[in-house]
């Protein structure tokens, strides 16, 4: 018995320095598999580009509806232009984050990245940094344009601007919560934004904020901070709880 | 000590620790949530400012305080399910989605009915609603969450993450939202101005917090019963205490908690009959000083929806039980009647 339970831990011990082994080794493999993996997404994405496209074009006519629906007046559209852009950006990008992981789940790279000894949360991490690039670039690059649209006054797009690349990222990944939580469900498109919509809330509000009180020339710097506050703490905690999701989505 | 809290993770543990607790429930439900209301209605002081449609208060602000305090238990059960991989505390969780809905809901509707009268409009966009709307949106994902899934297991992990997710949330959204709305609105409303009750009004409105505490309590464990007989219809203890139960014989709540209720309430009537009635006749209750149809419409809405989720949930342990009954004698059916193949087999093979 007494030689059994030594030669166990001797056995254990062994395999622990042997794991220990490995993993120090597996270091420049994991940068190496999530460089493939942040690859993988952007090949996958200049593929697809004309899907790409469809929630930014949701984007801009969501933002021409308003002025068609509010009439042309400059004064109110300036009034109401951060509040559209915002809720526009928020439902455009919930529309496009299907894509994150639906493919993969489909085809089967998902369980694989599960299995794979690189952490999940920063496979996770980097998948959606790289879906944050990809779709959130086009829609920097497609903001003068808006900015146009609702007669908004240069220092209110800068403010967007600087709203837009701190709010969005926390928009990624609090989504990517909800969407590696429904990945496995048929149908989940509406699931998705209601589960998610209210979450969004603080985020909206803070933003919107900034972007009047840069109408009425007020300093902004303090919203920005909030944002950014959240921003830094979604990052530290999502991708874990995505990851965790992902787990038990593939059960 | 940990040991013991664990077994309660065993789902027939679990059980029976909602067989223990259920008469501390009922009790309080039998006894607070009638001696609140009928206080709160009758016997305490008439509002100097808003006269008698505050008495709306009596169950808009216990509904409002707790649909609150059923969001964190209910996340709380979903962290013990998720990080001690806790089954029972899963159904605890999906037990207590729907009624933190409905007690929200009243909440609001409660609200919305009383500010009619007061403010002049149903809706307005104050921070305290507002909020209590999110509430309502996140209590609705979580159920929609789990009723999406067909594996129940797996419905109860993800939706067990949306709660957790909207707890962090809670906070973050109702300083936001009491943020925006001093930005968006001066001031102009204080809701009930809060110049610190008078007890002979404080007293019943603490005894109806507490009746809603015991109805929640009950509502939570009746359901929580349900979902734990559900998922393990298929194994053998959930029967074997179906038949004790129904064997023993025993009234479900024993007599001496009956006469527990009785005679708390009675104190409590005591108390509140010293108050005397509030109103000279029976006409002017029904009126409650021209706000009548405010007052009894949340009243009756707000118990209709308790009574509702309570017969529901009763109802719904019948068909459970039915359920689990048919599903046992189809799978003693089956066994029977391979036993009898398995013999005329034998027989056959005996004879040839």
């Amino acid at each position: 018995m007494a030689l059994d339970s030594s030669s166990n831990s001797h056995l254990t011990a062994k395999i622990k320095t042997a794991d220990m082994q490995s993993r120090a080794a597996a270091n420049p493999s994991v940068l190496a598999a999530l460089k493939a993996v942040a690859k993988r997404d952007f090949a996958l994405a200049y593929r697809q580009r004309a899907e790409l496209m469809q929630p930014l074009m949701f984007f801009i006519m969501v933002i021409t509806l308003f002025p068609l629906a509010m009439g042309p007046n400059p004064q109110t559209l300036q009034l109401v232009s951060g509040a559209v852009v915002w809720v526009a950006a928020i439902l455009s990008l919930l529309m496009g984050l299907d894509r994150l992981f639906r493919d993969d789940y489909a085809n089967g790279s998902l369980e694989q990245m599960i299995m794979s000894p690189t952490p999940l949360y920063m496979v996770v991490l980097v998948k959606v940094i790289t879906h944050w690039l990809v779709n959130i670039v086009p829609l920097l690059l497609i903001s003068p344009l808006l900015a146009l649209f609702l007669n908004m006054t240069n220092t209110m797009y800068l403010t967007l601007i600087f709203t837009l690349l701190l709010g969005t990222p926390i928009i990624s990944l609090v989504g990517a919560i909800g969407v590696a939580l429904t990945v496995g469900l048929q149908r989940s498109g509406v699931l998705v934004a209601l589960l998610l919509i209210p979450l969004f809330i603080p985020l909206l509000i803070f933003a919107t904020s900034a972007i009047e009180y840069a109408s009425m020339n007020l300093p902004i710097g303090a919203l920005l901070g909030i944002i950014g506050a959240m921003l830094l703490f979604t990052l530290a905690t999502a991708p874990a709880v995505i990851a965790y999701s992902l787990k038990v989505s593939q059960n | 000590m940990w040991k013991w809290i664990n077994s309660f993770a065993q789902p027939e543990k679990a059980y029976g620790a909602c067989n223990f607790f259920m008469p501390f429930f009922v009790v309080v439900l039998l006894v607070c949530l009638p001696l609140g209301t009928v206080w709160g209605l009758v016997f305490a002081p008439t509002d100097y400012q808003q006269f008698d449609v505050y008495r709306i208060i009596y169950i808009h602000v216990p509904s409002s305080s707790l649909s609150l305090t059923a969001y964190m238990a209910m996340a709380t059960a979903a962290f013990v399910g998720v990080v001690w991989q806790w089954r029972s505390a899963f159904t605890t969780m999906l037990a207590l989605a729907p009624i933190g809905a409905v007690v929200c809901f009243i909440s609001l509707f409660t609200g919305a009915v009383w500010g009619k009268p007061t403010w002049g409009t149903y809706w307005i966009w104050d921070a305290r609603l507002t909020s209590q709307l999110i509430l309502l949106f996140l209590y609705l994902g979580v159920i929609a969450l789990y009723v999406s899934f067909d594996d129940k297991q797996q419905g109860a992990k993800a939706s067990a993450i949306m709660a957790m997710v909207g707890i962090i949330n809670i906070p973050i959204i109702k300083y936001s939202v009491e943020w925006w709305n001093t930005l968006h609105q001066p001031a102009t409303i204080s809701k009930l101005a809060k110049p610190s009750m008078p007890a002979d009004m404080a007293i019943p409105l603490v005894i109806a917090m507490i009746g809603m505490a015991g109805y929640i309590g009950t509502v939570t464990l009746i359901r929580m019963k349900n979902e734990l007989i559900k998922r393990d219809a298929h194994r053998p203890w959930v029967l074997q205490v179906l038949d004790a139960e129904q064997a023993s014989g025993k009234p479900f709540i024993r007599p001496v908690w009956w006469a527990v209720a009785a005679v708390l309430f009675t104190i409590g009537a005591f108390f509140m009959v010293q108050q005397g009635v509030k109103f000279d006749s029976l006409a002017a209750f029904i009126d409650m000083g021209g706000r009548g149809f405010f007052v009894w419409l949340s009243f009756v809405v707000s118990f209709v929806a308790l009574f509702i989720l309570l017969v529901l949930s009763v109802l719904d342990r019948k068909t459970i039980i039915s359920e689990t009954r048919k599903q046992k004698t189809r799978v003693e059916r089956i066994m029977r009647a391979r036993a009898a193949k398995a013999a005329k087999k034998e027989a056959v093979a005996n004879s040839s």
